[in-house]
């Protein structure tokens, strides 16, 4: 079996993971997509560092050889199935009720300085006059 | 400092998404188990397939830039925590959505509508 033909399986896998085993469904949800195109951004920019200095060296009979920049493209279907496979477990670990929400803790000052709420209160109109979002 | 090509970049992965937990508040770092269940069960796999791939012969790393440590699969320590960082990066980027657009259902919330048991 190629490289190329174990990604594809990989991608299937996933897709069957999601929908019907867990049926976590981050497929059909913007928030996935969303963290999706993030991760993708930084994958690009570690898989171009990697592969440019030819820490993998890839043997040409097992991709099929179309690369973005210096990367084949069998990787970034690779990351695909982990990224969505890290993200299904964490949701479906989450629903079984493991650890389902973050324990609130006090929040570090630099944090609070940072995050803090406007002064005018919700639903008013603030001084630029633009109506509340 | 060649050595260090592989680890940099674990390393950036880690610096770059660490100060979502206290600005975004995504508490992935607050719950270990959750997320050692999900290295468990997403990371470990991947790590079996890409043993299998070297293996195979699909890729070979150039170890002169690696730390030096092959573990017994046939990994150098770098490829087999890159299965421990990619979950844990990804895990904080789904958190850290959820933080910014909490009306976004990510699909484990208490009320999901789409999650009920089917009979066996």
């Amino acid at each position: 079996m190629t490289h190329t033909t174990a990604v594809l399986l990989g991608v299937v896998a996933t897709v069957v993971l999601d929908l019907v085993v867990l049926r976590t469904r981050l497929l059909t949800r913007r928030s996935f997509w969303t963290a999706y195109a993030i991760v993708l951004f930084f994958q690009l920019v570690t898989n171009q560092w990697l592969t440019a200095r030819g820490v993998f060296v890839y043997d040409p009979d097992a991709i099929i050889g179309w690369r973005i920049g210096t990367a084949p493209v069998e990787d970034f279907l690779f990351g695909f199935a982990l990224v969505t496979w890290s993200m299904a477990w964490w949701v479906w670990w989450g629903r079984r009720g493991v650890q389902r929400s973050a324990p609130r803790g006090p929040r570090p000052a630099v944090v609070r300085l940072a995050t803090r709420r406007r002064r005018w209160p919700a639903g008013t109109t603030s001084r630029s006059g633009t109506a509340r979002r | 400092m060649q050595h260090l090509t592989y680890v940099a970049m674990l390393v950036f992965v880690i610096v770059a998404t660490l100060p979502l937990e206290s600005v975004l508040r995504v508490g992935v770092y607050a719950r270990l188990r959750r997320l050692g269940l999900v290295v468990l069960c997403a990371g470990v796999p991947f790590v079996v397939w890409d043993a299998a791939a070297t293996r195979a012969g699909h890729w070979r790393f150039d170890t002169s830039q690696t730390l030096g440590l092959v573990l017994p699969a046939g990994l150098p320590l770098e490829e087999v925590l890159f299965f421990v960082v990619v979950p844990l990066a990804s895990v904080m980027t789904l958190e850290a959505v959820r933080s910014t657009r909490p009306s976004w259902p990510v699909g484990d919330e208490v009320e999901a509508p789409e999650h009920h048991r089917d009979l066996p």
